[in-house]
């Protein structure tokens, strides 16, 4: 029996592509923070300035990536700005590592998030329930009363 | 047949190996902060007691006293383009002595949106501007920090004076929306 190795190769090629779809990693962050800052933040009462830094609970957001398999990933994370100041500066980090089998390591020191994407943390396989904690910094008596929002994009990308 | 299956392996190796190469799922985390109104003020104490004293020389006018160790402190966070106003007033039953008036003039420091002096004013019931143009700002909280409060005891009709007559009155401030 003749052997065709283009068979051979076209089997093999479309198990590694059938393993690559079912493989790619997938990402769940649960928890908003919201915070309002007023007449109790002042830092010596009337005259003083607006305390400038605020964190959220270690545990305001948790992280889940799931579906990687046995598979290394990083999480970039970005900023998408509805109304925000410049002079705030956000910060995460994670501060914890969460369970399931995987790993995750990094992003334990505060990372400042803008509006370009940057490498978070990095992991294989699955890992839920990943705390993560957010930082405000900048605030003064200099920023207009209002409401500000922005979104932080998270990316799991397959490594 | 063939062909089918070339294609249909063809798509999947592409996919997949896209899928390796260019997987990537995003989730998103709002943030939201507000910044509310601040409206904060406060003074660093009593002003001394105004007396009306003897003239330096006999049939001379006296002199009109004052005290100008007070501040007015405050911290405001106002909505863009808008501003406050700093006023002050006297209780409904309250009275300088008879033949004076009190006077108030109130001096913020020269930095960026503490307000500018409305000059001076004459205590009364009414609630009168004494800085306008505040913005948002902390004028600190040191002892001679924010808006300086010249008191000053106007004799204005020396005829009327009353020996012994002695009144104590509340100012209230009021740091205001306009």
């Amino acid at each position: 029996m003749r052997r065709h190795p283009g068979k051979a190769v076209l089997v093999f090629s479309a198990t590694l592509g059938l393993l690559g779809l079912v493989e790619a990693a997938n990402i769940v962050v649960r928890g908003a923070w919201s915070w309002t800052i007023g007449s109790g933040d002042l830092q010596a009462g009337p005259g003083s300035e607006l305390v400038g830094t605020y964190e959220s609970l270690p545990d305001q957001a948790t992280m889940n990536v799931t579906g990687a398999g046995q598979g290394a990933w990083r999480v970039d994370a970005q900023r998408i700005d509805s109304h925000w100041h410049a002079d705030f500066i956000l910060n995460i980090r994670r501060t914890g590592s969460g369970r399931g089998p995987g790993t995750v390591s990094g992003g334990t020191a505060y990372l400042t998030i803008t509006t370009m994407t940057q490498a978070f943390v990095t992991g294989s396989g699955n890992r839920s329930g990943i705390p993560l904690q957010e930082q405000l910094r900048g605030v003064s008596v200099s920023i207009p009363v209002a409401t500000y929002a922005t979104m932080i994009l998270y990316t799991v990308v397959d490594r | 047949m063939r062909t089918w299956k070339t294609l249909v392996a063809g798509i999947i190796v592409v996919l997949g190996v896209s899928g390796l190469i260019f997987a990537a799922a995003t989730a998103t985390q709002t943030v939201t902060m507000q910044v509310a109104a601040v409206c904060a003020l406060s003074t660093t104490g009593n002003p001394a007691a105004l007396v009306v004293a003897d003239p330096a020389l006999g049939g001379d006018t006296p002199a009109n006293p004052t005290s100008n160790t007070t501040y007015a402190q405050y911290t405001s966070t106002v909505a863009a383009g808008t501003t406050r106003r700093l006023q002050a007033n006297w209780g409904g039953t309250d009275a300088a002595p008879a033949g004076c008036s009190l006077r108030l003039t109130a001096t913020p420091a020269a930095l960026p949106n503490q307000g500018a002096s409305a000059g001076q004013i004459t205590i009364s019931s009414t609630p009168t501007n004494i800085v306008t143009g505040i913005g948002s700002c902390a004028t600190g909280t040191g002892p001679a920090n924010g808006a300086q409060l010249s008191y000053v005891l106007s004799v204005d009709n020396i005829a009327a004076l009353v020996a012994g007559d002695d009144h104590t009155v509340t100012i209230t401030l009021t740091l205001t929306d306009n």
